[in-house]
This record gives structure tokens, sequence and C-alpha cells, in this order.
């Protein structure tokens, strides 16, 4: 029998990692067969409490050994995520207008804007946001209470954001109230960045870590 | 369906999963212990399943 099999391996006591090997090899063995049993099953028993809250309990634990693959937006870097825990995930950009979706008010949660400033045209851009992928965005906080602008951070895969509208942002479980506002700039707090791309992921997971402290969350 | 007959179907089901509980309890502490590699080589077949639906 499987199990004999599996006790065997525990019986044995050894640590070494081909024992577990082992012991895992088995454990699928024995898994497998249930798992065609539980899903010959489980469409026609779903509908049942009982069998719904096994479903649910059994899909907590698979969840922990198998987690499901995280969205990510295609050159979303920790800062990308960041703002993904802000703003919701990023959507596709209107093909009519070249302009991403705007969030809706909500009076609820802090109002924070940003918009992006061409360094070389001195201009607010027009078109595809993409377009201006390559520069640095700025974060500034704003502490509303001081009236005062604080430098937390730059990154460029904020872009996707970019429409040179306001935006609202919500912040949660933070303490302090901030505006948060971004700009491009060809520097950031590392210094002058002559060519942003490949140092973008540097930036941004720095500067993630900065706002995440500052914000709390 | 009887009831009768659809209450020994659910209990069925539920020993299925029960039995399966401990089993993935198991693979969940061999996860710590493997290489990510070997792990899911070894795993392949049983994330097939994806999850239990």
């Amino acid at each position: 029998m499987k199990m004999d099999k599996y006790n065997e391996f525990i019986n044995e006591g050894k640590e070494d990692i081909d024992f577990h090997v082992s012991r895992l090899q088995a454990l699928v063995d024995m898994a497998l067969p249930l798992m065609d049993q539980i899903n010959k099953r489980s469409d026609a028993l779903k509908k049942y409490k009982r069998a719904h809250e096994a479903i649910r309990h059994l899909n907590i634990e698979w969840n922990e050994i198998f987690p499901p693959p995280k969205k990510k937006e295609k050159g979303g870097g920790f800062f990308g995520d960041l703002l993904d825990d802000i703003l919701g995930p990023d959507k596709k950009t209107n093909k009519k207008t070249n302009k991403p979706p705007q969030p809706k008010r909500d009076s609820r949660f802090q109002i924070g804007y940003y918009y992006v400033y061409d360094p070389d045209k001195n201009v607010l851009p027009k078109g595809p946001y993409r377009k201006w992928k390559g520069y640095v965005v700025q974060l500034i906080g704003i502490n509303r209470d001081r009236n005062k602008k604080i430098l937390v951070g730059c990154d460029t895969g904020a872009f996707k954001y970019v429409s040179g509208t306001d935006y609202l942002v919500k912040v949660p479980n933070s303490g302090i109230v901030y505006d948060l506002e971004f700009y491009t700039r060809g520097n950031c707090l590392t210094g002058p960045i002559p060519k942003p791309k490949g140092i973008t992921d540097n930036i941004g997971t720095e500067v993630g870590k900065a706002v995440r402290g500052i914000l709390g969350f | 369906m009887e009831e009768k007959a659809l209450k020994d179907k659910i209990d069925e089901f539920i020993d299925y999963v029960n039995a399966l509980h401990p089993i993935l309890d198991e693979i969940k502490h061999l996860k710590k212990e493997i290489d990510a590699e070997t792990f899911e080589k070894i795993v392949r077949k049983l994330k097939k399943y994806e999850r239990p639906t």
C-alpha cells in the first residue's frame, strides 16, 4: 500500500533531501487518486452546503501550497504594484481617446493627483502616454497640515496611470494625509539619470519602500 | 435524488476531502524542505488539477 510506503519513509527517520523528496513523491501518489474522486463529484455536489464548505476549506489549503499567480502588468515593478494597490489594477487605454480610464471621485478617500511634465518640451504631454515611457516620475507627497511638499521618490513604471488629469488616490490605512503628485524629470533621489531604463527597478523598489513607510502600509 | 442516497454521496465526498487534508498538510511542510525546482517537478501531476473545483 502507498500509505505503508509513506510510513516506511517516516520510520527510517532520515533527514536528508532524498528522504524529503521520496516522502513528497509518496504523498503525491496518495493525493492523486483522491483528487480524481473529488473532482468527479465536486460539480454535482458543490451546491450542497456541506460539500461546498468542504471544497472551500480544501481550496484554502490548496492555495497555500500552490498560490495562484499574481496578475502583473507588463513592466510593473515594486512601485507599479504599489500604485495598483492604491488605484486598483490598470485597465486598457481607451482606443478612441488614447487615455487611460479615469477613476471615479470618492470623497471618502484622500484626494491626490499627478501629472507629467516633459523636461525637454516643458509642456504637458499629449497622445498615448506610453510615448512618455522612459522618463522618471517623481512622487511628491504634500502634507496638507503643513502645506509642504516632500520628495518621497520617483519611478518610471507609473506611466500607465499618467494622463495629465487629476486623479483620486485611495490610500488605505494611512494615518498621514498626503496628496500625491507625480511629474517627470531627469533627476531623481539618486542623482541625474540620463537613461532611466535599466535602473528603474532599483528606483521603484527604493521609492516603493519609502512611500510605504511614509503612508503607513 | 433520494435524501439518504444524497447524504451518503456527500458523506463519501467529504471522506475523500478529509483524507486529502493531512496529505496536503504534509506536502505543505515538505515544500519548505525541498528546493523549488524539485518540488515543482514532483507535484506537476498533482498541480494539473490547479485547484479543487
